[in-house]
């Protein structure tokens, strides 16, 4: 699994790839928490393209990092969701909280 | 019983993917479709991290211990710690905000994938959860 996270056009976007766990929904957590504390950014693109596998951890932490955009009026959006993904999303509720796109370019226009 | 697998492992995150491929790998004796083995997949990965995150407290000296048994009819996955156990056990099945980032997702979802969930615990001893995945006849080998 991968966490990569970097600011393009104002927002953050964070690249995950693999299985997202226990394990990287942690470092999810800290990587995305590190840029929000330390930036004005304001907003926060999810790439999951290349996310496989994703259990309550994982959410977990996609709603925590959403929880903290809202506090600050912020927005968060999801992209490239394969279909086992958005079905668990879906369950969670968590497609209920936040827009998915296809791909990040249109994620980026619609924020 | 047609197949048993028994696996121990530290409590420790690392040890969730594992976890989730053997049982992956087990289940795929027989004829799941991806979508079956994606829910045994979930299933298995929340129970193991209840035993780390709940049972141990992070503890990474403890040990996890998954069993799985291949039936004629059905998969059984048996995911034991002997952690705290659960004092409420009717509340931790709940989905609620309190479960840190977690929100209690996680019994929920096992119950969703699985077919049968039976929890067995006790305080200071520890928590077995006994998953059930029925098999169509269509799919028996």
């Amino acid at each position: 699994m991968s966490v990569a996270a970097e600011i393009k056009k104002g927002c953050l976007v964070v690249t995950l790839g693999g299985e997202i766990d226990l394990l990287d929904a942690e470092k999810l957590h800290h990587e995305a928490d590190y840029i929000l504390d330390n930036s004005e950014v304001n907003a926060m693109v999810v790439n999951m393209a290349a996310v496989d596998f994703i259990d309550s951890s994982g959410i977990g932490a996609l709603i925590g990092r959403y929880k903290k955009l809202r506090y600050r009026k912020g927005k968060m959006c999801l992209v490239g969701l394969k279909q086992n993904v958005a079905r668990i999303l879906n369950m969670a509720g968590v497609l209920g909280l936040m827009e998915a796109y296809p791909d990040e370019e249109t994620a980026l226009m619609a924020l | 019983m047609q197949n048993e697998v028994k696996l121990t492992f530290k409590s420790i995150s690392e040890n969730i993917a594992l976890a989730r491929i053997a049982a992956a790998s087990f289940s795929a004796q027989l004829d799941l479709t991806v979508s079956e083995i994606d829910e045994i997949k979930v299933a298995i990965s929340e129970a193991v991290s209840n035993a780390i995150i709940h049972g141990y407290r992070y503890d990474e000296a403890q040990s996890v211990e998954l069993i799985m048994r291949r039936d004629k009819d059905r998969l059984e996955f048996r995911v034991c710690d002997k952690g705290c156990g659960i004092a409420d056990l009717k509340k931790a099945r709940t989905i609620s905000s309190a479960d840190g980032e977690r929100m209690g997702l996680g019994f929920s979802f096992m119950e969703s994938f699985m077919d049968e969930v039976t929890v067995e615990t006790k305080l200071d001893a520890g928590t077995t959860v006994i998953m059930i995945k029925y098999i169509l006849p269509a799919k028996l080998q």
